[in-house]
């Protein structure tokens, strides 16, 4: 089954290459440096340091599992983590096979990847960190990962990305993600690639009856980079969060795009993301809520803002909303602009001087997302990471 | 929403439309068909310039070389240019119309059942002017006197020509270039009239003006062309409202506007679009698919269009405003009504140039039947736009579970200045709502034309007042049939 479907997406990826801007989804991202970038596959050692959130580490070392590095903990029963090149499920490769050119060419190429299955009624405490490696010149990592939540399940991942300073290559991920009815996936992503690397990332997702999916989306590498998530709500009474924020400098580039399909009636999703961009970088945001013929009772909020720090900064955003039911309740917000200068007046009438209250007002603006994160250590970890970028921008 | 009495309401499904009749009068049409021969007789016909000629033919060439849009969420069958006739004009004595009373009385008969009060005008004094467009030629102009007066140029496209050539060639294409879009330089060679006004530098205008479109001889396309400038310091207000007999052939309608301010000058735009929309099974209606665009030329220019749509089959228009003198304003507000099989892809574009520029837009759809209706906008604000500030507000309402409300917005910032803010809300009448209106002694019918009027206030408020009470008037016209 899986043999057959990488072949297929090797032909598809063979066949279509990469997508061009003329494509309305990528229209603001032009990924010809990815595309005209050659890439090699020799593996090495990876020397970056990270610091694991909790007892249960998983790391992939330059796209290998790395056991020595790894610390699988004591796992409750049920729990089933792994290499996804050990672990075998037919649903891999059901939810993303060939959305895009990235999808394509992960199906086909993927060498490694967590394998993370939850069984009915398991409660996992201890939240699992995925840490992806990075520091060789030249390679692409197409990672794989799948995470699936039994019904009435609950559990909490953590896929961190880090990479070494201006080290050049590609990591093209790729995450499915099932909750089965009742059950729970809160599921974080930090992304701290190499300055001078690409970062693309697919994440499918699939809600059932009364679960929870929630997803938070930190964004502070790359060069070239973009998320897409897709969520699907599949029965009643499911919700969806999907947060993120992306902080930008020099040039960097960054996509998100969203989709939030409502299939069917009584679910919720709610969306906020929220930009910060310095220097010259630029920012893409598209979120799409789609509520179906039938899916009616949907509750879905959507909201993106963004700061400007500096000129040359740039935002493209594209909040959408296509709605064929009528009982709904459908919103969607986007901002641009900059700090206030009457809330820094009132700091510095306060005693607080300008580039601390710049700090403390852009902070604040980060805040309301960070508010969001249920997961204690992952929120003091976000939190530390947006607090050192803020001073490395104002310094 | 569910409401029991549906029996009712397929009583009031089965309203015909209004202004639904064909005038009988011989027309004087061109062979269906385009070629650059087509092209060049049209503009021999009207008896042009060689420089129009030109710029015709060039558009035409140009024409060739592109495909239709395809990105608009609309659907339609391929529409086959060469099967329309491009060029019809009313039968005319020889000698052009001097007053009302040598204009054909059938004519005169068609605008009395459309409501155009031409003849009461004389009695009703400077209230509206109307340069009233059958089909594609200029029949009558009134006011003309009075206007000339103040040395505002009020007329027909193609008198402009030949009055104030060194005006047209001026300004024609400078806002919507020939080469603009697929439909665009189609209306730049074969436009067949529309509406020409110059107001002079520090005059207001004082009176609303206004057109009456009308689609008319079977299986010709009309292409309007209208151009509006207003001078330092100008203010005009104009309207527009369209309806068209019913029909069993998809017509097309590619309408082209461009609006000049310059420097203080105002320009306020008003439409109610009526074209007939087709039966209930999405049978017939008109095609309209518009090219309207404002240019804030000077300083402090203000720019505000209103439309009402509530006809055609379907809809493509995006009146948009490029904002590029300093302190300049550009203002949206729309109500899109789509019922049965209608749809309507709809909105506006924002472009911020100048400094301190800034822009509102309120869009107000709402969908019925089988209908769709999407709002597509664009905010973009470029690198030297400081200060620019845009408020965006797209609410839609869904009036049964058959159709659908799309908001498709485009926000581009480059500035970080700016202050851009957009939201969107969708809603439907709540069965409280009407159950309160029932109570009160309203019917079903009356309580959604209520509640749908108090939904759009907001753009209604914007429109002269004797439009707004048409507008009223035509929305509730438009949505009887679609409770259920």
């Amino acid at each position: 089954m899986l043999k057959e479907l990488r072949k297929k997406a090797e032909a598809d990826f063979k066949a279509n290459g990469f997508p061009s801007t003329k494509e309305e989804l990528w229209r603001f991202t032009d990924v010809s440096r990815v595309a005209n970038a050659e890439f090699s596959n020799e593996w090495k050692e990876a020397s970056v340091d990270f610091q694991p959130l909790d007892k249960i580490v998983v790391v992939f070392e330059n796209g290998k599992l790395s056991r020595e590095k790894s610390n699988f903990g004591d796992l409750p029963k049920g729990v089933c983590i792994g290499s996804i090149m050990d672990l075998v499920d037919p649903r891999i490769g059901s939810l993303a096979d060939a959305q895009s050119a990235f999808v394509s060419a992960n199906t086909a190429y993927f060498t490694d990847g967590a394998f993370i299955e939850v069984t009915d009624g398991v409660e996992v405490d201890t939240p699992i960190h995925l840490v992806y490696l990075a520091d060789a010149d030249g390679a692409a990592f197409h990672m794989r990962n799948f995470i699936s939540a039994g019904v009435g399940s609950k559990v909490t991942v953590v896929e961190e990305y880090i990479g070494e300073t201006e080290k050049n290559y590609w990591t093209n991920a790729v995450t499915e993600v099932f909750v089965a009815d009742r059950g729970s996936v809160d599921h974080y992503k930090v992304q701290r690639e190499s300055a001078a690397s690409f970062h693309f990332q697919t994440l499918e997702a699939h809600v059932g009856a009364d679960a929870v999916f929630s997803n938070h989306a930190v964004t502070f590498g790359s060069a070239l980079g973009r998320n897409d998530i897709r969520g699907k709500l599949t029965g009643e009474g499911g919700e969806a969060i999907c947060n993120g924020i992306y902080l930008l400098k020099d040039k960097q580039h960054f996509d998100t795009h969203m989709f939030m399909d409502h299939a069917v009636p009584k679910c919720n999703s709610h969306e906020m993301y929220k930009g910060i961009l310095d220097d010259k970088a630029r920012a893409v945001f598209c979120g799409r809520i789609l509520v179906q013929k039938d899916a009616q009772e949907t509750d879905a909020i959507q909201f993106n803002g963004n700061l400007l720090l500096s000129r040359g900064a740039k935002v493209n955003t594209l909040p959408q909303l296509e709605i064929y039911a009528d009982d709904v309740k459908c919103t969607h917000g986007a901002t641009i602009g900059e700090l206030d200068d009457v809330e820094l007046y009132y700091l510095q009438t306060r005693g607080i001087d300008p580039v601390k209250g710049h700090a403390m007002l852009t902070f604040a603006f980060a805040n309301e997302v960070l508010d969001e994160v249920k997961c204690k250590v992952v929120k003091i970890k976000i939190e530390d990471l947006v607090h050192a970028w803020l001073e490395k921008v104002s310094a | 929403m569910k409401i029991e009495d549906e029996k009712s309401f397929d009583e009031l499904g089965d309203k015909e439309y209004k202004y639904g009749f064909v005038t009988d009068i011989e027309s004087d049409s061109l062979p269906p068909g385009l070629n650059e021969d087509i092209v060049r007789a049209i503009s021999k016909r009207k008896d042009e310039p060689e420089w129009l000629t030109d710029w015709r033919v060039k558009a035409y060439h140009h024409w060739t070389t592109l495909e239709e849009p395809t990105w608009a969420k609309v659907e339609f069958p391929p529409i086959d240019y060469q099967a329309l006739s491009y060029y019809s004009a009313p039968k005319q004595k020889i000698d052009a119309p001097k007053s009302l009373d040598e204009i054909d009385p059938e004519l005169l008969e068609t605008y009395k059942k459309l409501g155009i009060p031409l003849h009461e005008q004389e009695v009703f004094a400077g209230v509206v002017a109307v340069d009233a467009v059958f089909d594609s030629v200029s029949v009558a102009t009134t006011f003309k006197g009075k206007l000339e007066e103040m040395g505002i140029i009020f007329g027909s496209f193609s008198d402009a020509v030949k009055e104030h050539p060194e005006l047209v060639k001026k300004y024609l294409g400078s806002v919507v270039p020939y080469k603009d879009n697929y439909y665009a330089t189609l209306n730049s060679a074969v436009f067949s009239d529309g509406s020409f006004c110059y107001v002079p530098p520090g005059v207001r205008c004082p009176m609303e003006l206004s057109t009456y479109f009308r689609i008319n001889a079977a299986n010709t396309g009309q292409f309007e062309r209208t151009l509006l400038i207003a001078d330092e310091g100008a203010y005009v207000s104009y309207l527009e409202g369209c309806t068209a007999p019913q029909r069993d052939e998809n017509q097309l309608h590619a309408a082209v506007v461009e609006l000049v301010a310059h420097k203080d000058a105002q320009i306020k735009y008003s439409t109610v679009q009526n074209w007939y929309p087709g039966d209930k099974d999405g049978k017939g209606g008109i095609y309209n698919f518009v090219t309207k665009r404002g240019h804030c030329r000077g300083d402090n220019s203000k720019i505000s269009w209103t439309q009402v749509e509530t006809g055609s089959a379907i809809t493509w228009k995006y009146p948009s405003c490029i904002l590029k003198g300093d302190n300049s304003v550009g203002e949206f507000y729309s109500v899109a009504v789509t019922n049965n099989m209608q749809q309507a892809d709809t909105g506006t574009k924002m472009i911020h140039i100048g400094k301190n520029t800034s822009s509102t837009i309120i869009s107000k759809g709402i969908s019925a039947g089988k209908a769709q209706n999407s709002y597509r906008g664009m905010v973009k604000v470029v690198e030297t736009a400081e200060n620019a500030r845009n408020f965006s507000q797209c609410d839609s309402m869904l009036i049964g579970d058959q159709c659908g409300a799309h908001t498709f917005p485009y926000i581009d910032v480059s500035n970080p200045t700016a202050q851009v803010e957009h939201e969107a809300t969708t809603t439907k009448i709540g069965e409280d709502q009407i159950f309160y209106c029932n109570q009160r002694g309203l019917d079903t019918e009356e309580a959604v034309t209520m509640i749908v009027n108090g939904f759009c206030k907001e753009v209604f408020r914007e429109l002269p007042m004797e439009f707004a009470v048409e507008a009223q008037k035509l929305l509730g016209i438009s949505l009887e049939g679609s409770v259920g």
